[in-house]
């Protein structure tokens, strides 16, 4: 559903999807048909999922391994601690290796750990969720956290004047507030309303 | 990494019921362990929300080099497990986190 079909001609590259893909042909970017037939990859993910599989046992066999070596090097380190500095070496790794780590912006993923909601929007327009940024940030104040660069690519955001970057979160036990303008205050004020 | 009481008593308890059922087969750690602790079903849908970005933005000689999106991919995801792994402090060593690969 994700991966393009890999026919081209002199006319382009079509860029249909396999769900889309059988009644008009093969379409280029610009919309236009640029030849005739079915959907056609010579990447199939089922033919490479175990060694998508395998890779991961391998590598995650090896960042454990490193995650105990920093605890037994830094005793004052928890697991979490350790585990999340390798994860930030590897991640800094991998965004260099593929791409502009700006166009790597969701906001439904935290694209720091991939498994929580990202909150806390950055300067340089990344989000990234509660845990995270207690893992790679300082306690400032009670409820404040300062982080001084951006996880996602630290070398770029360190000196950058935007940082330390302070964010405000929620005291552990305290429930969810809401800013109420009722009864007497609700008649004194107008809302404009801006059209669209 | 070494059980906390609470956690244990959760494996205990499974345990016994375990074994009132059923004598001859071993209580399978593991699969308690991953009964207790999921991995959300949205994980498989992040890993996938990055694999579109980094098919959309990367910056290799062919964009849509499956092989090589994936293999990159390896690393984060691996080290993104580990990291989970360790915030929910999930019990044993390397073979449950690689049956947790494998549910992803």
């Amino acid at each position: 559903m994700y991966w393009p079909c890999s026919y081209r001609n002199q006319y382009g590259k079509c860029c249909n999807m396999k769900s889309g893909h059988n009644p008009k042909g093969h379409q280029n970017s610009a919309g236009k048909i640029i030849g005739a037939g079915g959907y056609q990859s010579d990447f199939v993910f089922d033919d490479y999922a175990d060694r998508f599989i395998d890779e991961i046992r391998t590598n995650l066999k090896k960042i454990q391994q490193e995650v105990y070596d920093l605890t037994f090097r830094r005793k004052r380190l928890t697991e979490e601690e350790a585990a999340s500095e390798v994860h930030r070496q590897y991640m800094n790794l991998f965004y260099q290796n593929v791409g502009d780590v700006y166009h790597f912006v969701s906001h439904s993923t935290c694209f720091s750990c991939l498994r929580e909601l990202p909150e806390h929007p950055l300067p340089c327009g990344h989000v990234l969720c509660t845990p995270c940024v207690k893992a790679y940030g300082q306690q400032y104040e009670k409820t404040v956290i300062k982080l001084d660069s951006c996880p996602l690519h630290l070398g770029e955001t360190e000196f950058l004047n935007d940082f330390p970057w302070r964010i405000k979160v929620k005291p552990l036990h305290a429930g969810t507030r809401i800013l109420s303008l009722d009864g007497y205050l609700q008649s004194k004020l107008t809302i404009e309303a801006k059209p669209c | 990494m070494i059980s906390t009481d609470e956690k244990l008593q959760v494996f205990l308890q499974s345990a016994f019921d375990h074994f009132s059922q059923n004598l001859n087969v071993p209580f399978d750690f593991v699969k308690e362990a991953v009964k207790n602790n999921p991995i959300p079903r949205d994980i498989g849908g992040n890993i996938l929300k990055l694999a579109i970005a980094v098919r959309e933005h990367n910056h290799f000689a062919d964009p849509y080099d499956g092989a090589k999106i994936f293999s990159e991919l390896s690393n984060m995801v691996a080290s993104c497990l580990m990291l989970t792994s360790a915030r929910q402090s999930f019990l044993g060593e390397l073979g449950l986190r690689c049956t947790l690969s494998q549910r992803c």
